[in-house]
């Protein structure tokens, strides 16, 4: 028995060193690589930082590079795939890309990276929504860095002063829209009209999904979407809703610190500037700034999906294993729960971490995190789930977004619109 | 010293140099001639080789040859037709408004300045300034200006009485006429520049006989001038009419082919098709049936304007 246990043991010890060789671990000292980023203002300077502090505790090299925004990066990196030469071994990107980026296998699978320096990443210690959101069919294809969702950024002020609270049910969304606009004689409600992530939880928490992976159709071909496609219509006719389709950033920001709105639909990354901006009362209201979730829908979720600045390596060979290993070591220390603290402090991007507001040695960095961002505790950021993973999602998206702007902003007519809009994305699915 | 051979062509004696020289000739050329073929003409047969591929810009794996699968899918598939259709027909209203601002604005103006005194010469570099600007700066400046609440131009309308905020970038109607007024006053001076060049040119001679004869102003514009301008039009026509097709810039910067796809012109498509949706595929076969456009269309403009084309006066 003895004889056997041993055996066994040896043969797992055997298989255990097999699967660790194939992994080659090995980072020679002074490697050097390249990181892409798309940060600008405090944000690059943090991960400057971040980035040099990491330089001197390994000797590795980084050449850390603003690139541009998601957009640029992508076209960059791609070219630079085909061209197969000059990609960085590390990379911000944004989350939507992933899904054609791990069918392409255009990056490295994350896992024996994970696997190989387990204590170093702590993998388990992410939100799992996040991470979730990351792999596809088992391939992490990123890590989370500089996470954002689609938040309610509200004017807490202008609540108090009517002793309201800002709804956490879709149910009672109308209501309160209703209230403010008759109390202010201005729009209670600005939403992000270009871009579907911000608007799509609503549709997904009454049950309607932008693709049905089984019947590779449109789940928006539905009665709860159709209906609350009509609601939000008669709530843009009513006044209540603005529905901003261009210049939409500059606008939303203006018309939310300028009190030209009571609430704002868009990036949770925008806290720190709108709070900044409102508390100094630089655009002539001065007002506090809350954040809310996104409302329980019909289907009793309020789920939300994870959006921003992930870190991916790049799986092209004009990297060396050596250069990607340090750069996961890199990811390693940047989504460390400490460096995200700070990050976040600066940001206003999301923890990623569960420890960062849990575990007492982060404490004091995680209070002086809620000193200055306060609406921060709001955030729950166990409603994040994964969205579907589709390659045609954000092409779907687009249309879906195109008509919802028509509908709103150009009369067209909700049953006929969201008709031709599903059968728009029907002939897209198809055409894959 | 070598002597040239006479030669007729076209009725005209001309000279032609040795036979001896053809090699010093060819080889004199031959660094451009090369360097033409490598980036405009291998350019184009490698997108005629891509068309026959199932190359996506992110695949990591060497694309395969599909045969005709991507030519197919231009003229058959359903979305492929709805985009592509559209695409062209906002790419040609788009040409033939930026054709009639630019050419005849230009022409407008030039006339203007060719008859103000000096002092005025200012004006005409004002006009002329928006040139040196790149695009997608100009498209900023715009997208502020424009902006439904807090732009410039709305504010302007407030002052003359029109409360109602006009969405200039989100209406249906409307966008298309923003990226007009952008490209107008871009290219306007240009325009105005070349014309003005080509009106100094113009003799007085023929002005003053025709005052003579009793012409009005009306008359000498539209029987001396517009036909010896003719080969200045025909020139802005064609160089108007390629770069107005391939408008781009200012699309992306300004409305991103939206509302609805009313401003999405062809080369806003086919880059759509290429790094949005990664299929530099059907990307290629598009940007080759657009090229085939373009070409067949210059040509036969060039074809029919040509007769109509007074070069000598």
């Amino acid at each position: 028995m003895k004889k056997l246990f041993a055996i066994l043991l040896v043969a797992i010890m055997l298989l255990t060193c097999t699967a660790l060789a194939e992994f080659d671990k090995s980072i020679p000292d002074g490697t050097e690589f390249t990181f892409w980023h798309s940060f600008s203002g405090v944000n690059e300077e943090v991960l400057k930082k971040q980035v040099e502090e990491f330089e001197a505790l390994t000797g590795y090299k980084v050449d850390l590079q603003y690139i541009g925004g998601y957009n640029v990066i992508h076209t960059e990196l791609a070219s630079a795939n085909a061209a197969g030469s000059g990609v960085p071994a590390l990379t911000v990107i944004n989350v939507p890309r992933l899904t054609s980026y791990t069918t392409d296998k255009l990056v490295e699978d994350l896992n024996p990276y994970i696997a190989a320096w387990p204590d170093e990443i702590n993998f388990d210690d992410f939100y799992p929504g996040m991470t979730d959101m990351m792999q596809n069919g088992g391939y992490q294809a990123a890590l989370p860095f500089g996470q954002s969702g689609q938040i309610f950024f509200y004017n807490k002020t202008l609540m108090k002063e009517m002793g309201i609270e800002f709804p956490t049910k879709m149910e009672d969304f109308g209501d309160w829209l209703k209230k403010v606009y008759e109390y202010t004689g201005k729009p209670a409600l600005d939403v992000h009209g270009t871009d579907n992530a911000y608007f799509y939880c609503l549709f997904t928490n009454a049950d309607a999904f932008m693709i049905d992976v089984a019947t590779n159709t449109t789940g928006l071909a539905s009665d709860n979407a159709l209906n609350l496609i009509k609601d939000l219509r008669s709530w843009v006719d009513a006044g209540y809703i603005k529905w901003v389709d261009t210049d939409v950033s500059n606008t939303l920001k203006m018309d939310f610190t300028s009190g030209a709105c009571a609430a704002v639909l868009f990036t949770s990354s925008s806290y720190a500037n709108y709070k900044d901006v409102a508390e100094k009362g630089q655009n002539g209201v001065t007002f506090e700034v809350g954040i809310g979730n996104q409302p329980v829908g019909i289907s009793g979720r309020n789920e939300q999906y994870v959006a921003g600045a992930t870190l991916i390596i790049p799986s092209n060979p004009c990297n060396t294993q050596a250069q990607k290993n340090a750069a996961f070591k890199l990811i390693c220390y940047l989504t460390a729960p400490e460096r995200q603290l700070e990050w976040v402090h600066a940001s206003s991007y999301y923890i990623t971490r569960k420890s960062a507001s849990t575990d007492p040695q982060y404490a004091e960095a995680y209070a002086a995190v809620l000193a200055d961002l306060p609406e921060m505790a709001v955030l729950d950021l166990n409603v994040y789930v994964a969205k579907t993973k589709h390659e045609l999602f954000d092409k779907c998206g687009d249309i879906f977004e195109q008509y919802m702007s028509e509908i709103m902003n150009n009369g067209m007519d909700p049953e006929e619109g969201w008709e031709t809009m599903c059968e728009e994305i029907n002939d897209t699915l198809a055409d894959k | 010293m070598k002597k040239t051979k006479p030669m007729v062509i076209n009725g005209r004696q001309v000279n032609i140099r040795p036979e001896k020289y053809f090699w010093s000739d060819f080889f004199l050329v031959l660094p451009a001639v090369l360097l033409l073929l490598l980036v405009t003409y291998y350019p184009v047969a490698e997108l005629i080789r891509i068309s026959f591929t199932d190359w996506r810009l992110t695949m990591t794996t060497a694309p395969e040859y599909v045969g005709w699968k991507n030519w197919t899918w231009l003229f058959t598939a359903k979305t492929s037709l709805r985009y592509l259709t559209n695409s062209l027909q906002v790419t040609l209203i788009y040409t033939v408004c930026n054709i009639t601002i630019d050419l005849g604005i230009g022409l407008l103006l030039a006339h203007l300045f060719n008859h103000l005194t000096k002092p005025f010469a200012f004006m005409r570099a004002m006009i002329f300034m928006p040139r040196y600007i790149a695009m997608s700066s100009c498209g900023i400046i715009f997208l502020w200006m424009l902006n439904t609440d807090y732009g410039v131009i709305n504010k302007m309308l407030e002052w003359v009485g029109v409360t109602n905020h006009i969405n200039w970038l989100g209406d249906d109607n409307l966008a298309m006429v923003s990226i007009l007024m952008l490209t107008g006053w871009h290219g306007v001076g240009y325009c105005m520049m070349i014309y003005l060049s080509a009106l100094l040119g113009i003799s007085s001679d023929y002005y003053e006989a025709s005052s003579l004869d009793g012409a009005t102003g009306l008359q000498q514009f539209r029987y001396i001038t517009l036909p010896l301008l003719s080969p200045t039009t025909l020139f802005l026509f064609i160089t108007t009419f390629i770069s107005s097709m391939k408008v781009y810039q200012s699309v992306d910067v300004m409305t991103s082919g939206g509302p609805r796809n009313k401003t999405a012109v062809m080369v806003y498509y086919i880059y759509d098709l290429a790094f949005n949706d990664n299929r530099i595929d059907r990307s290629a076969v598009t940007a080759l049936l657009f090229f085939a456009i373009l070409l067949i269309v210059t040509a036969s403009t060039m074809r029919v304007t040509n007769k109509n084309v007074h070069y000598e006066a």
